[in-house]
């Protein structure tokens, strides 16, 4: 009986835990677009981060943001990620945990300018890019302060510089304003 | 979660959120919920996973975590700069730090003295040895209330403890710059007979790694983040956008001015540290010794440095 309750209990949190995977999936997702180059490495990246928060689970006891938590871990795997990218060997049998629909409502010139912006992003060093990353998240400074561990006032100078040379790259990609 | 940003982001910066929110949406995402089901069930149970992969306090640039040791600060201040600064700046573990920096210090002035020293005698090494960490310590001592009163009062804004790691983070600089460059000594201390050349060479070689010991302070000490404490303030404002951008303007150009009276106090204050250590090395002298003399301990207060650096250059060029 007990472990009929067990096996249940168990079962529930692995339906929670993908609930939350799904609430989640976009933010996620923008990261991994943030730290990899190709589709696979997005997918893999995908895939550990969701590993990662299901490990890591047990410490999350809501004494902060859910989304902290969240970004915290993702951001951790993301950059040990992108250090072991060399040295990862291609995974040979993967079956796909996400599927993302290729064709964007927006038109051509739209989806130019996110794949542009998208560049940008992926050359800013990896302080910046994880802080203006959280940021375009909407996260508050406070939040990005807690997750990356810089001061919210360093958070808030990174910011203002973070933002002229992301605009300078976009307008410099397209030759005139963004 | 979805809350406004403290600083109101321009017109194009909204547009760079808006392109950023839509690059990927939940719509546009497909999960395999029974994979994902499937490959979790075959992970540890969540009640045994006695060690997660990332603590609550773990923060990814903040270098140091609460096992911060001599190896770790050594590490970080010598690879890791960043990491380092962030420590300082979160003011974690500064307690920590501060005692592995002295560490590093005592350890590495040691190491140079000594061979230093060995351009004499056993004797004189031991003695250099001793007395180069005691040198550094007491010209700490005597500076740091002026580095510390001065900088509070032209706004620097560092606490005690943040004042205390980041002046030792110099001064391991300084003494991790000494090492470096002992095998130069005593390549020179050993096949060289020249007292006044080697006496030279190594006011050449304090001067470099005082040099760097003063960058890396300047770096950390009072970077130029004034501005960061004024888009601050405007935490949590949500309207008011134009007000808000022409105070952050202003503060700006305050913040270069506040920032050019710390920068100007930095480099007298080294200066200042500078000048005592060299007077504080007279008194402690001798650290290098003519092989025609004998092993002294202390040579008394005599004479003055200055004079004695430039008899030693007129000694070289074959004035005297």
């Amino acid at each position: 009986m007990t472990q009929t309750t067990d096996t249940k209990s168990t079962t529930g949190r692995e339906t929670e835990f993908v609930q939350l995977l799904n609430d989640n999936k976009a933010r996620i997702m923008r990261l991994c677009k943030a730290y990899t180059a190709s589709r696979e490495d997005r997918e893999d990246l995908f895939q550990e981060i969701a590993v990662q928060l299901w490990k890591a689970l047990p410490t999350y006891r809501g004494e902060a943001q859910i989304s902290t938590w969240l970004y915290r871990i993702a951001l951790n795997v993301a950059l040990r990620f992108s250090y072991d990218t060399k040295r990862r060997k291609p995974t040979s049998e993967r079956i796909s945990w996400i599927e993302e629909t290729t064709s964007h409502p927006e038109d051509d010139h739209t989806r130019e300018r996110i794949e542009q912006l998208q560049r940008c992003i992926a050359a800013l060093p990896e302080v910046d890019r994880s802080v203006m990353v959280l940021y375009l998240e909407e996260c508050s400074y406070k939040e990005i302060s807690e997750i990356t561990g810089l001061t919210e006032t360093n958070v808030g100078v990174k910011i203002s510089r973070i933002k002229d040379k992301l605009l300078g790259c976009m307008r410099k990609d397209e030759g005139g304003a963004v | 979660m979805n809350k406004q940003h403290q600083f109101l982001p321009t017109d194009d910066f909204a547009e760079i959120s808006r392109l950023w929110q839509n690059s990927t949406t939940n719509d546009s995402l497909t999960l395999n919920n029974e994979a994902i089901i499937a490959h979790i069930a075959t992970i540890a149970p969540l009640e045994h996973n006695a060690a997660p992969t990332v603590s609550k306090r773990s923060s990814l640039f903040s270098p140091l975590s609460e096992r911060t040791s001599f190896m770790q600060t050594l590490m970080a201040i010598l690879q890791n700069r960043e990491r380092f600064i962030q420590s300082i700046l979160a003011k974690e573990h500064l307690r920590l730090m501060a005692a592995a920096l002295l560490a590093i210090s005592c350890v590495s002035f040691f190491v140079y003295g000594f061979v230093l020293g060995l351009q004499h005698s056993l004797l004189q090494a031991l003695s250099s040895a001793v007395k180069l960490p005691l040198l550094f310590l007491l010209t700490i001592i005597i500076t740091f209330p002026t580095l510390f009163i001065f900088g509070s009062l032209i706004g620097i804004g560092r606490t005690f403890m943040q004042t205390v790691v980041i002046l030792l983070g110099g001064t391991a600089i300084i003494s991790l710059a000494l090492v470096a460059l002992s095998p130069v000594t005593l390549l020179f201390g050993m096949t060289t007979s020249s007292y006044a050349f080697f006496k030279l060479l190594n006011v050449g070689i304090f001067v470099v790694a005082w040099f760097l010991g003063a960058a890396f302070f300047r770096a950390i000490y009072a970077p130029p983040v004034s501005a960061g404490a004024v888009l601050r303030v405007h935490h949590g404002d949500d309207d008011e956008t134009s007000l808000q951008a022409s105070s952050v303007a202003l503060s700006e150009e305050q913040a270069d001015n506040h920032t050019k009276v710390q920068a100007y106090f930095i480099r007298f204050w080294f200066l200042l540290y500078g000048f005592v250590a060299v007077q504080i090395s007279w008194m402690l002298r001798p650290f290098v010794c003519s092989s025609s003399l004998e092993f002294q301990l202390l040579r008394g207060l005599r004479d003055n440095v200055y004079g004695d650096i430039l008899y030693s250059i007129a000694h070289i060029l074959g004035l005297r």
